[in-house]
């Protein structure tokens, strides 16, 4: 071992030092040489005659100083830069090829890499917390429903039980007004439980978190612990902060800590408060509003805490009977739960863009195919003069591998500019989006792809090409590589992508579709025109019950209504599309269901001027009015779905319903009918829903809704001053028209569809190169033939259709063999697909004939060249 | 080829190299040729560039060491000596040598006597 240690660091140091050890090697043979001579000279020769003598005694010196290398040196290095050297200079010799390979590889691989990166940075890579691998979340659910948020009753329950599970913690996604200093700012954070930060396992920057003091009711609850961001946006980065009191939401608070950069969770939080359960919420098993996770204990595993999930469950529901009927306690890694609402379209896209860098391998391979055939000559000639089979076999393989790495560069490049976009277009939309970056696992990736790119296309050539049979290669003319080979390899490459090409543009197609289909979904209202502004109110200042928030929106609403180029101006508590609260309803005089089983409907408070300033139409009753305040009776407006669902018989007019959920149940009557809104989504399905006047079931988040004259941005700043007139601490800075907000709801699908486009017009191109390039080398390699067959009297017709038929039945064949595929892959597919089928016949249909009449169309090119070909010509050719 | 020439097997010239730095002391690539191709009498003519090949393996193997000198006729060359533990790999290789030698000798006789 040690021994061959020794002799591999002479030879690195003989390499290292080659020119000088060759320049010595040489003065000892010149040296040896002259001896010789000189001895033969003695022995009775001429000195031409020993000159001779002596240098065929030597041997030939080039020879010599070639072994000497060798054993010296590193042959395997030397010749890996002599064939890098070699390859880089073959490929600028062929400028048109050494771009297209380039530019093929570079698509390929820059796309394959930016996806990859967002699957890794969301999917793959664990949560950026120490303890990412023990995280859970824990949630409540009832069977035959999505899980949900946990009460705050059971989070005790749970908290005091289980054996599991450790810093078990409780949040709640939450608002803030920050007023005092500046411009009054409205920022998103978190209510916490004192666990919230051990549980995550992380600690602050500067100072500290939130701890289990600081949640007791009675106790000073009144800290903050601030984002790195929030702290260097609006606080200059001051190391002074510790300590500062800042208003929150009309109230004074203590900045406790800083957490440290890039910390967001949950929800691209900014500040952090403590959680604490005052009277309703602490004793409330209705209500389901808090997010819980834990860490699991060492030594447990997921499975044995869901099992002691389930026993607690059933304790609580014995414990409180009839309250939450069959409730069910899972336990989910957090980070599967974060990322489950993208990873089947990730998955799908890096599928995607594997197929496309499988057809850019393919296109390559092709290339090559076409280029070894050409080179066949030099290869003979090399082959002749004495390189190795496996030697030239190298050479190939390292022009790929060069190729292959110039395409990695580019691709890298490519993969860093689209990632940013990417980013940029769906920060808001996709978890962990801030996590997202090229790093070195990503890097590995790209390098992998490119190493097996090369050598999956230059393994054929370097196959194909040092097969060939020296003689008939070196002959004048003789036909080019053995037989069938290369025609046979490049109809099954084309097949190949044009397969692939199929299945990659019918999913792009069918989330296409989909997408159309999404827009022309009528949402129920008229968004154009309209601002929304939304608003919260700190509970401290206008707490739950006490008539100040009515009146304060009644008086903004007043004042809004009175800026010029204001048509008319509404207020809800949810706007449409972006969901909200919902709550278990009872209908008066009919049989109370079952308590598992009781009809709920979404929630919302809306003013008098609401339905007409959105635009909803109202189709029975009226809508509500200025007199339905807090002192009159309770009245509802429920939307179409709810009158059909529950009234399908009778005039819901009249009818009196109770909402259990918020707070002691408040029954009211219904007096008009609304049209439906899309609630979740455009691609949700409406549910009954029921509307409150704003002053009879005041809300702390309410948006207002400005349907302007024109342009409704223009409206902000008049819009934010009559706000400021009256309340000069109510942030506005999330303003936004609704047409944003529906564009915001289509972001996700959007970048899907755009991306998947960009692969599959890619998949395109690429496939019309590779039937292009295989019908005109056909063509190059028959021209004699056709020569032929228009000497004994074909119509140049014919051989029109000859050539064309040639590539049409490669195209239909890999399109059949693609719509196959297609057929069994795209339903993986149906979850993001809306009102296409997996199997849409027009999809295929269209994509069947676009593909077609593509490849028709591009072997027309050569097909024409060779209806041209001038026999005579043609028949002294070779 | 000349039959009587027989083509050096690489173990047989290692040892004939180091044999002959044992003997002689340093010496140039010229002097170990001559030296070699003297004492087989012409048996073994080595082309003589091949040596070379030979000379810096067994540097490579830390058996001889070389150093520039000046040869007879005055010009820069490279002197080669043996080392320590080429003297070692000497004795196993004369050991070896002797040991195959041997038994293939007997093996001849036997097959002479039939």
């Amino acid at each position: 071992m040690l021994w061959s240690m020794k002799v591999l660091a002479s030879r690195i140091r003989g390499w290292v030092a080659a020119r000088k050890t060759d320049e010595e090697f040489m003065q000892e043979l010149d040296a040896h040489l002259e001896l010789l001579t000189a001895e033969y000279i003695r022995r009775g020769m001429t000195t031409e005659e020993a000159q001779r003598s002596a240098r065929v005694r030597m041997g030939g010196v080039t020879q010599l100083r070639e072994t000497h290398r060798e054993v010296g040196g590193l042959p395997a290095a030397e010749n890996l830069f002599q064939d890098v050297r070699y390859a880089l200079r073959t490929l600028r010799n062929r400028p048109g090829f050494a771009l297209v390979c380039i530019l093929t590889l570079g698509l390929g691989i820059g796309a394959s890499t930016a996806i990859f990166s967002v699957v890794n940075g969301v999917l793959l890579r664990p949560l950026p917390y120490p303890n990412s691998s023990r995280l859970v979340r824990i949630e409540e659910s009832h069977p035959g429903e999505s899980a949900a948020n946990f009460t705050y009753a059971s989070y005790l329950d749970l908290e005091r039980e289980s054996k599991s599970l450790e810093n078990i913690t409780a949040f709640r996604p939450w608002s803030f007004n920050l007023t005092g200093d500046g411009e009054p700012e409205h920022v998103t954070g978190a209510l916490v439980s004192g666990s919230f930060f051990s549980a995550l396992g992380l600690q602050p920057l500067l100072g500290k978190t939130i701890s289990a003091e600081d949640d007791q009711p009675g106790g000073d609850y009144h800290v903050v612990v601030l984002s790195y961001e929030l702290w260097q946006s609006r606080f200059g980065s001051d190391r002074g902060i510790l300590g500062r009191m800042l208003r929150v939401s009309a109230e004074n608070y203590r900045v406790i800590g800083v957490m440290p950069r890039g910390f967001d969770y949950p929800d691209k939080s900014s500040v952090w408060c403590p959680l604490v359960a005052g009277g309703e919420l602490h004793n409330n098993r209705r209500s389901h509003v808090l997010t819980v996770i834990a860490d699991l204990r060492s030594g447990k595993t997921l499975g044995s805490a869901q099992g002691e999930m389930t026993v607690i469950a059933e304790r609580i529901e014995k414990q409180n009977p009839g309250v939450d009927p069959e409730m069910l306690i899972t336990a989910v890694s957090l980070q599967k739960n974060l990322v489950a609402p993208v990873q089947p379209a990730l998955l799908i896209l890096i599928f995607a863009v594997g197929l496309l860098l499988l057809l850019a391998c393919a296109n390559l391979a092709n290339l090559e195919l076409a280029q070894a055939a050409a080179r066949q000559k030099e290869f003979a000639i090399r082959l002749a003069i004495g390189a190795g089979r496996a030697r030239l076999a190298r050479q190939l393989l390292t022009e790929s591998l060069v190729l292959s790495s110039l395409g990695a560069a580019l691709g890298l490049g490519i993969a860093s500019q689209s990632l940013f976009l990417i980013v940029a277009v769906n920060a808001n939309d996709m978890p962990r989006s801030g996590e997202i970056s090229l790093d070195w696992r990503v890097l590995g990736f790209t390098l992998l792809v490119s190493l097996v790119t090369g050598l999956l296309f230059g393994l054929a050539p370097a196959v194909v090409g040092t097969r060939i049979d020296l003689i008939t290669s070196l002959k004048e003319g003789g036909s080019v590589l053995t037989g069938a080979t290369r025609p046979g390899s490049s109809r099954a490459l084309v097949i190949l992508q044009f397969a692939l090409a199929v299945v990659l543009l019918v999913g792009a197609g069918l989330v296409a579709n989909s997408f159309v289909r999404l827009l022309q979904v009528n949402p129920g209202f008229n968004p154009s025109g309209i601002l929304a502004i939304p608003l919260f109110l700190s509970p401290v200042e206008y707490p739950e019950g006490d008539p100040k928030g009515p009146v304060l929106l009644h008086q903004l609403l007043e004042n809004i209504r009175s800026v010029p180029g204001v048509r008319s101006v509404g207020l809800v508590n949810a706007l449409p599309i972006t969901g909200g609260p919902d709550t278990d309803f009872v209908i008066a005089g009919r049989p109370v269901p079952p308590a598992n089983n009781e009809p709920s409907a979404d929630i919302r408070t809306a003013d008098s001027g609401y339905f007409r300033t959105m635009g909803i139409p109202l189709l029975a009753g009226r809508e509500f009015t200025e007199s339905d305040n807090a002192g009159a009776r309770r009245v509802l407006v429920i939307n179409q779905t709810m009158a059909r669902e529950y009234w399908p018989h009778e005039d819901p007019i009249g009818q009196r319903v109770t909402m259990k959920d918020w707070g002691s149940p408040l029954t009211g009557e219904i007096v008009g009918i609304v049209g439906d809104v899309k609630t979740n989504g455009l691609d949700a399905v409406v549910g009954p829903m029921i509307y409150w006047p704003y002053s009879q079931f005041p809300q702390l988040f309410n948006t207002i809704v400005v349907r302007s004259e024109d342009n409704p941005l223009r409206l902000l700043p008049a819009v934010k001053s009559a706000i400021w007139s009256i309340d000069k601490n109510q942030p506005i800075s999330r303003a936004e028209t609704l047409d944003q907000i529906l564009a915001e709801s289509l972001a996700r699908r959007h970048l899907y569809m755009v991306l998947l486009g960009i692969f599959s017009s890619a998949a395109l191109l690429l496939a019309a190169v590779g039937i292009y390039s295989m019908v005109s080398y056909s063509v190059s390699q028959r021209t004699r033939e056709m020569g032929i067959r228009l000497a004994i009297g074909a119509e140049r017709k014919d051989v029109l259709l000859l050539v064309l038929g040639q590539g049409a039945k490669v195209a239909l064949l890999g399109i059949a063999v693609g719509i196959a595929a297609a057929l069994s892959l795209t339903r993986l597919m149906s979850n993001l697909l809306f009102g296409v089928g997996a199997t849409d016949p027009l999809t295929f249909a269209g994509v069947a004939m676009l593909l077609t009449l593509v490849a028709l169309f591009t072997s027309y090119i050569p097909a024409r060249r060779a209806m041209r070909v001038d026999p005579m010509v043609a028949l002294r050719y070779e | 080829m000349d039959p009587k020439k027989s083509d050096v097997l690489q173990g047989t010239l290692d040892l004939m190299i180091l044999k002959t730095l044992h003997g002689l002391g340093s010496l140039h690539g010229f002097g170990i040729a001559r030296r070699i191709e003297q004492l087989s009498e012409e048996v073994l003519q080595l082309n003589e560039g091949t040596a070379y090949t030979f000379l810096l393996r067994l540097q490579q193997n830390g058996w001889i060491a070389s150093e520039w000198g000046t040869s007879e006729n005055n010009r820069k060359a490279k002197f080669y000596s043996i080392t320590r533990r080429g003297l070692k790999q000497l004795a196993i290789e004369t050991e070896s040598w002797e040991r195959i030698s041997g038994v293939i000798g007997r093996v001849l006789r036997i097959a002479e006597r039939g």
